[in-house]
């Protein structure tokens, strides 16, 4: 009976049931080498798997700063694992683990010494004391530095130490489970849990984890098939996989990033981490201001770099009220000099890019100046920096000492008030809150007037923005700016500002726009800031306390902050000093960089346009245009199984038809016994598809009488003759030539174009369904 | 009491203590070299080849040393002399007859077992005839005695001691015809000398001369009246063998008592019981048996006693057996190596008379010879390449 395409390995492949005792020790002993040589050169992809661990750490350091760091606790455990597991080995038996481990311990501590702490160390290289206990210290508090920390880090010993200790335990944990385990799996675990350390840290960070990701799986593929099972070569196993390893190397690198949920991971910055929000102490800028403008030629700061003419100069954002002052409330943290959540990051938003180089001069306090909103800030190292990622408004962790200077990249928004037009504000109770109770819990009837003030000064709005710009133009139209007002932003100062004196600097103007504004129910804050300053001769901008500037800000849906300017440009004439046209501040010039258009409206145009217009004459409120950030993002994820499919079904379809022609070079290269074996084996193989039995059963002399009964005359002949041949070899102890090799793989030649020409082969759809068979696949690349 | 009635009959000594037929070889035995190199050495102003096993030799006539350089072409020789010289009595059965004498050289026991009339006892004789050695035919009928097989202790008057008539189990090829018909203690006295050769009586053992065989039939269909073989005794037989009719031509030729057809009675002698008892030692010492051979035929033995359709497997006899006449077909293809061709294609008539079905395989119409050939097709055959591989 025929059973064609019987799936079980070809005749004379399959090996014994019963092996014989010489056989079997033999086997038993090869079988070790072999698992010894695997397990050595897993070690290989172990220490790449660790080092991409490493490397993984990019988002949350600087590249420079983990290199030596990782190349250092990549190598050296594997290292000094190989050499205590295989040449340390007592008899059969591996050496025990807890040494491997005190070992491990004691490397870690010079190595860690020389790579991050090395301005420390004893001879750069040694831990001392100190240093020990140091070391000890910061591997505890790192994790939490490191989630307190806006990334990237700076290169702080402290927050290296990170790196270091969770590469070495990758490294060596794998680097002991490949050398200790017989398992295929386990020692891929160290590495791929690792990674995801670096990961959860720099979730927020810039950039993505895409590379590493990629690179992980390539490794971990890599290191599998270095230790897959088998009785091939691992350098064999490694050519055969790499097909395979690379097909999922790209479909990782594909969906990786289009997985749902990679695009929000959870951040354990916020839940895990975040400093609470504390009300800064200290001078309030918004304090100064009237004594600033009192003293107007006082230098604060020089700038370097291009510079608009209506830009302003962000010092600090202060968004609480309690009736007597606006503070600032935030929340900075540590930073290597990015500052998160810029403007551009928002969809929609129209930003450009605008660096310049600050040189403090007698600017004093914490806060950095800089252009909104930051994205960027490099100072020399002995700088400390922090941000706070909610307002964008950077300090430095010690008083502001003359001479300071940094380089601050920052994205300027530009602002679209045809899109501004409709949009709701931000439901954010924190930024309406008025106190509307005093110390005894009496309401505060100032609230109430002020409300009222606010309802008449934007009567007829029809949208927030509309109301912001009709508050604007009623502070700018009937009040006065006046540098010798009486300063004070509390509710008794706004009052008399509001309905007595009708006077009064940016501090007031943008105090009362504020908490008028809150009475309307608009998210507001007060931003204290500069001018852009006098022009000096080398090109650079001077920067006094007279640029001294205050305003509002508006929180809108899908836009963020935007500023609004209801001081009046006429200041000048109610006795300010200031008559530059960069002290003209209260004119609603809106902030942007990038010059409009001849024929389209300014931002200021268009922002008369829409305060003027009548509510009544629109209808009523047309709907909102939903922002772009609430619009929903492609659906990716759905690509990903698709792309897995497609991934997997061309490397298998790739690897079903490369593995025969692999198999027919490997059975043709060797010794000529080797060559000839391999030739008898390739007929096998053939005369199986065209309806031989498989399963093994099939002795030399019954492969030749099928191929006798099957095969054309002269095809058979052959077969029979090198039947012959093969048990003389195999049996007799023939001596094989260079030429029975060739001749017997020209047989081989002809007996496979005899054997393409039997009419009971079965139909090409048939042999590519079987040939495509994943049963198939295994089983040719298992074969000899 | 049947005993060789017709002693004469044949032509041969058919009675206990009879005188064998002796002589040497044709001299136009293809077989026989005239050069003395492959023999061993002869003893000086004897005639008589000296035996290789310390027995003198029954008659003059080559002597074929085991490791003699050409002792595997004599053997093929003779073995293909012998096979020709049976054939012409048994026509169109050379399968059959090669692994009657595969049975013979490899000093085994052949069962015989066909209808009536289809040459069992033909084969059986012509094998006899061929050779120049005693041989004996004993009818079994059921009122045949042990003591009419191994011989008798008789007491003489005249020296006053007990002296032992041999019975014609004292033969080198003992013809046991219908065995099945005798009682099983009948059968069970043949049970020593075709395990250990020799007959213990009265408490002495008297060996058989060697080679010995037993060469038995018996009917399967008429069962009325006989006993079937016990496992033990049906295990002692090397192998058994079916004839089979023959073909159309050659029952013609039989038939027409054709000019070329020849009776048992003509046949001439083609060898020796020495010549036989040397080859023996040929097969048994100049093929190589390689380990994944033997290996093979372990795991077909084991096969049967794990297969579920077998109430009863081979036992270790049996995968001795096997080897054992693989050798001799490998011998008698001027091969020194085994072969797992030798070991598949002698499995049926080795093993499967030692193969007792279960009964629920019995009743799905399982036979033997279908479950052996269905071990046969699993079971994994030696890897080509293991073998150079591990001499390498």
């Amino acid at each position: 009976m025929k059973i064609p395409f019987a799936t079980t390995a070809s005749p004379d492949t399959t090996p014994k049931a019963a092996p014989a005792s010489w056989e079997h020790q033999a086997r038993a002993a090869t079988a070790d080498t072999a698992e010894r040589r695997r397990a050595v050169v897993s070690l290989l992809p172990v220490a790449a798997l660790a080092a991409i661990g490493g490397g993984a750490y990019h988002r949350v350091f600087a590249v420079r700063d983990i290199l030596p760091a990782v190349a250092v606790s990549a190598t050296v455990p594997v290292l000094a694992a190989l050499v205590w597991g295989l040449l340390g080995r007592s008899g059969k038996e591996p050496r025990p683990l807890a040494g491997s481990l005190l070992i491990g311990l004691a490397l870690w501590l010079p190595a860690v010494s020389a790579s991050v702490y090395h301005a420390d160390a004893y001879l750069h290289v040694l831990p001392t004391r100190d240093l020990l206990r140091r070391i000890g210290t910061d591997l505890l508090d790192a994790p939490r530095g490191l989630l307190t920390t806006v990334a990237p880090a700076p290169d702080d010993p402290g927050l290296l130490v990170l790196v270091s200790a969770t590469v070495w335990v990758a490294a060596w944990a794998g680097a002991e489970l490949a050398l200790r385990s017989g398992t295929t799996v386990l020692p891929v675990l160290p590495g791929l849990l690792m990674l995801g350390v670096p990961v959860v840290l720099s979730t927020g960070a810039p950039g993505g984890n895409a590379l590493a990701v990629t690179a992980a799986v390539g490794a971990a593929g890599l290191l599998l098939l270095s230790r897959a099972p088998g009785h091939r070569s691992p350098l064999r196993v490694l050519l055969t996989g790499v097909p395979w390893v690379l097909a999922l190397t790209v479909l990782a690198g594909y969906a990786g990033p289009r997985l749902p949920g990679t695009d929000n991971p959870p951040d354990l910055h916020d839940q895990v981490a975040a400093p609470p929000p504390v009300r800064l102490a200290g001078i309030n800028p918004l304090d100064r201001i009237s004594a600033w403008l009192l003293t107007p030629d006082q230098p604060l700061f020089t700038v370097a770099g291009p510079a608009d003419p209506d830009r302003y100069w962000r010092l600090v954002v202060l968004d609480r009220y309690d009736g007597t002052t606006w503070y600032p409330v935030s929340g900075l943290r540590p930073t290597g000099g990015r500052v998160p959540g810029t403007a551009g990051s928002i969809d929609g938003m129209t930003t450009k890019r605008a660096v310049q180089q600050v040189t403090l001069d007698r600017l004093d306090g914490v806060w950095l100046p800089a252009a909104d909103r930051p994205a960027s800030v490099a100072a020399a190292d002995d700088v400390e920096l922090a941000v706070d990622p909610a307002s964008g408004t950077v300090a430095t962790g010690s008083a502001l000492q003359p001479g300071l200077r940094y380089r601050v990249e920052s994205q300027v928004p530009v602002y679209d008030p045809d899109r501004l037009k409709y949009l709701p504000t931000v439901d954010d109770p924190a930024h309406v809150a008025l106190p509307e109770l005093d110390a005894a819990a009496e309401p505060i009837p100032m609230v109430a007037d002020f409300r009222t003030i606010a309802m008449e000064a934007t009567a007829g709005s029809s949208a927030p923005y509309q109301q912001a710009l009709r508050l604007a133009d009623w502070l700018r139209a009937n009040h006065r700016y006046d540098i010798t007002a009486v300063p004070g932003h509390s509710y008794r100062n706004l009052r008399f500002f509001l309905e007595s004196s009708k006077e009064g600097t940016s501090e007031q103007f943008a105090s009362a726009f504020a908490v008028l504004g809150r009475t309307l129910g608009l998210p507001t804050r007060v931003v204290v800031g500069f001018s852009r300053g006098t022009a000096l001769p080398d090109g650079t901008w001077r920067v006094d306390s007279g640029n001294v500037v205050a305003w509002p800000e508006v929180h809108f849906a899908g836009v963020g902050w935007v500023p609004f300017y209801p001081t009046p440009g006429e200041a000048g004439r109610s006795g300010s000093t200031k008559t530059d046209a960069d002290t003209q501040v209260a004119a609603q010039t809106p902030p942007t960089v990038t010059p409009p258009a001849p024929d389209s409206p300014s931002r200021t145009d268009k922002d008369r346009g829409i305060a003027a217009e009548d509510r009544t004459a629109e209808g009523g409120l047309p709907a909102a245009v939903p922002p772009a950030a609430d619009q929903p993002a492609p659906m990716w994820w759905w690509a990903a199984p698709l792309a897995l499919l497609a991934a997997v079904g061309l490397g298998h379809t790739g690897l079903a038809f490369a593995a025969p022609r692999m198999l027919r070079r490997r059975r043709r290269r060797g010794s000529p016994e080797g060559r000839l074996f391999g030739a008898w084996r390739q007929i096998c193989d053939r005369l199986v598809e065209s309806g031989m039995p498989g399963g093994g059963a099939h002795t030399v002399r019954d492969t030749a009488d099928f191929g006798l009964d099957h095969l054309p005359e002269e095809a058979g002949g052959r077969l029979l003759a090198l039947s012959a041949v093969v048990n003389d070899v195999e049996y007799a102890g023939r001596t094989v030539t260079d030429q029975d090799a060739d001749e017997a793989w020209q047989a081989c030649a002809a007996i496979e174009a005899a054997a393409r020409l039997d009419d009971k082969r079965p139909k090409r759809w048939t042999r590519i369904r079987h040939a495509l068979s994943p049963w198939t696949v295994a089983a040719t690349l298992r074969r000899r | 009491m049947s005993t060789n009635p017709h002693p004469a009959s044949a032509g041969h000594a058919a009675v206990p203590g009879a005188p064998v037929r002796q002589g040497g070889a044709p001299a136009d035995s293809p077989w026989a070299p005239a050069g003395a190199n492959l023999s061993a050495p002869r003893e000086k102003g004897d005639g008589a080849s000296a035996g290789l096993y310390g027995a003198p030799a029954q008659q003059s006539g080559p002597a074929v040393a085991y490791h003699a350089p050409d002792a595997l072409r004599l053997f093929r020789e003779c073995f293909r002399a012998l096979a020709d010289n049976v054939e012409r009595v048994l026509m169109g059965k050379r399968d059959t007859v090669e692994l009657a004498l595969t049975a013979l050289f490899a000093e085994g026991h052949l069962l015989i077992e066909d209808v009536p009339g289809t040459g069992k006892t033909t084969l059986a004789r012509a094998l006899a005839a061929s050779l120049n050695a005693s041989w004996q035919r004993v009818q079994f009928t059921p009122d045949l005695l042990p003591s009419d097989i191994t011989g008798v202790s008789m007491f003489r008057q005249t020296t006053n001691t007990f002296e032992f008539l041999p019975g014609p189990v004292f033969a080198n090829i003992v013809i046991g015809d219908e065995i099945n018909r005798a009682s099983p203690k009948t059968q069970s006295a043949l049970l020593e000398v075709m395990e250990e050769a020799r007959v213990t009586v009265d408490g002495s053992a008297h060996p058989v001369p060697r080679p010995f065989m037993v060469v038995a039939t018996q009917n399967p269909v008429d069962m009325s009246g006989t006993y079937p073989l016990p496992e033990a005794q049906l295990d002692r037989f090397l192998m058994r063998l079916s004839v089979g009719y023959p073909d159309t031509r050659s029952e013609i030729q039989v038939a027409s008592g054709a000019a070329g057809a020849a009776s048992v009675e003509t046949l001439p002698a083609i060898a020796t019981a020495q010549h036989i008892g040397e080859f023996i030692e040929v097969a048994r010492n100049r093929v190589q048996a390689a380990e994944p051979v033997v290996d093979y035929a372990v795991r077909i033995a084991q096969a049967t006693r794990t297969s579920p359709h077998l109430k009863l497997g081979a036992g270790p006899r049996g995968s001795v057996a096997l080897i054992r006449a693989a050798k001799v077909r490998a011998a008698s293809q001027e091969r020194g190596h085994l072969l797992p061709e030798d070991v598949k294609d002698l499995a049926e008539p080795v093993l499967t008379h030692r193969l007792m079905l279960a009964p629920d395989a019995e009743l799905a119409g399982w036979t033997p010879e279908s479950v052996l050939a269905d071990i046969l097709a699993t079971v994994p055959a030696p890897v080509v390449g293991g073998l150079a591989g591990a001499r390498r």
